[in-house]
């Protein structure tokens, strides 16, 4: 499965980058962080992996509808 | 300097006549012209009181330690763990005396110390002193029996009395002091209090307040941070954390327990230690939040069936976790 880059930086703030989870599903890890961390999240920025694997799904979804 | 008293001497006990009267009260004028000596504690050292000695013009040196200068003032020096206390009296053979003009140490004391301040660049005060400091003020009680009536007409408390030339009691909880070196001298009383000083450095006299919003949450770094950086007078509460580093005031508040702090300096002394300060405090606390947010992952991280797969601390002292989500 995927992996977790977590950088905790002198100045309190903590940046996560997450590798090989492909599409939405990295946001949910958004989360597993600010639990981990008691932290709130203040920015995201999405990677290729996401908008890769989001059209996929939307793909999937649009199919299904159209049946 | 200004000084902020939190105990002063009241008029019955400097001049007997006062004792008589019923309502004693603070009296200024009896403050000024019988204050004969001031204990001020430094951060001066050895070196530093035989340059500013030696470049202050000392017309006479008495003794060891002792200078009378040309203004009025007998300086005397005194060393505590390293640091030097400067105690100010009047030199009772000067001008001033025979002209019947009470020498004012307080404001002498505050000219020089401005000297000491420009000599040195910088602020020559002990202002995190713990010391008791004291002042000594001239009465005119000559004997014994009238200071132990006055004491015990006003109701003093503790009031003893081992020897013909002292006597002690306590009032409102602080120590007070009869003392007279012979029977034949008038009684001086000596008060024993805490100290603040304000409005120091340099000679620079400030009122600033600085109002600012921090991005501090975590109370508890927050409180570690202030204690590391050698805050004293740390008060806190739910909303609020107040401490005095370096004469300053600092009251950190917010409305809720999770949001940020806003921070007010008080009595800024010098802008650029404050700033200093400041930028310590944030770099202090920004490795606190680190160090608690790094704890926090490395136990819970367990539980949500992770593995740190490699831990690296890098050049800028950044922690990189890789975590391996199994």
């Amino acid at each position: 499965m995927g992996k977790l880059k977590i950088k905790l930086l002198p100045d309190g703030t903590i940046e996560m980058e997450t590798k090989g989870i492909k599409g939405k599903k990295c946001l949910d890890y958004a989360k597993v962080l600010e639990q981990l961390a008691d932290a709130k999240t203040e920015k995201i920025s999405k990677t290729d992996e996401y908008y890769q694997n989001s059209y996929l799904e939307l793909d999937e979804s649009q199919h299904l509808s159209d049946n | 300097m200004s000084l902020i008293l939190k105990a002063f001497p009241l008029g019955f006990l400097i001049n007997h006549d006062l004792s008589e009267e019923e309502n004693v009260s603070r009296d200024l004028r009896f403050e000024r012209e019988n204050l004969c000596l001031i204990k001020i504690a430094t951060n001066l050292r050895l070196e530093d009181v035989n340059y500013l000695m030696e470049n202050l013009g000392i017309p006479y040196k008495y003794k060891n330690d002792n200078y009378f200068l040309n203004n009025g003032l007998c300086v005397h020096w005194e060393s505590y763990q390293g640091h030097y206390s400067v105690f100010i009296s009047a030199n009772e053979k000067t001008l001033f005396e025979k002209t019947k003009r009470y020498v004012d140490l307080i404001k002498q004391g505050e000219l020089l110390f401005k000297n000491f301040d420009i000599m040195l660049k910088r602020n020559t005060r002990d202002v995190n002193s713990k010391e008791i400091f004291y002042y000594c003020y001239k009465t005119n009680f000559r004997t014994r029996l009238d200071v132990l009536e006055a004491l015990k007409k006003h109701q003093m408390e503790n009031i003893l009395s081992n020897t013909e030339n002292e006597i002690r009691f306590k009032y409102n909880n602080k120590n007070y002091k009869f003392k007279r070196n012979n029977k034949k001298e008038m009684f001086y009383i000596e008060l024993e209090q805490k100290i603040s000083l304000v409005n120091i450095g340099s000679g620079k006299k400030s009122l600033i307040v600085k109002n600012l919003k921090t991005n501090y949450t975590n109370m508890d770094a927050l409180l570690k941070t202030l204690t590391e950086r050698g805050a004293f007078s740390v008060h806190s509460d739910k909303y609020n954390i107040y401490c005095e580093m370096s004469g300053m005031q600092f009251l950190f508040s917010r409305n809720n327990t999770r949001g940020q702090y806003f921070l007010s300096v008080d009595r800024v002394s010098d802008e650029e230690l404050c700033t200093n300060i400041l930028k310590e405090l944030d770099e202090e606390y920004g490795l606190n939040i680190q160090d608690i947010v790094y704890k926090k992952i490395m136990e819970r991280i367990k539980d949500k069936n992770m593995r740190i797969e490699s831990e690296e601390v890098q050049d800028d002292n950044s922690i990189v976790l890789t975590i391996d989500l199994g």
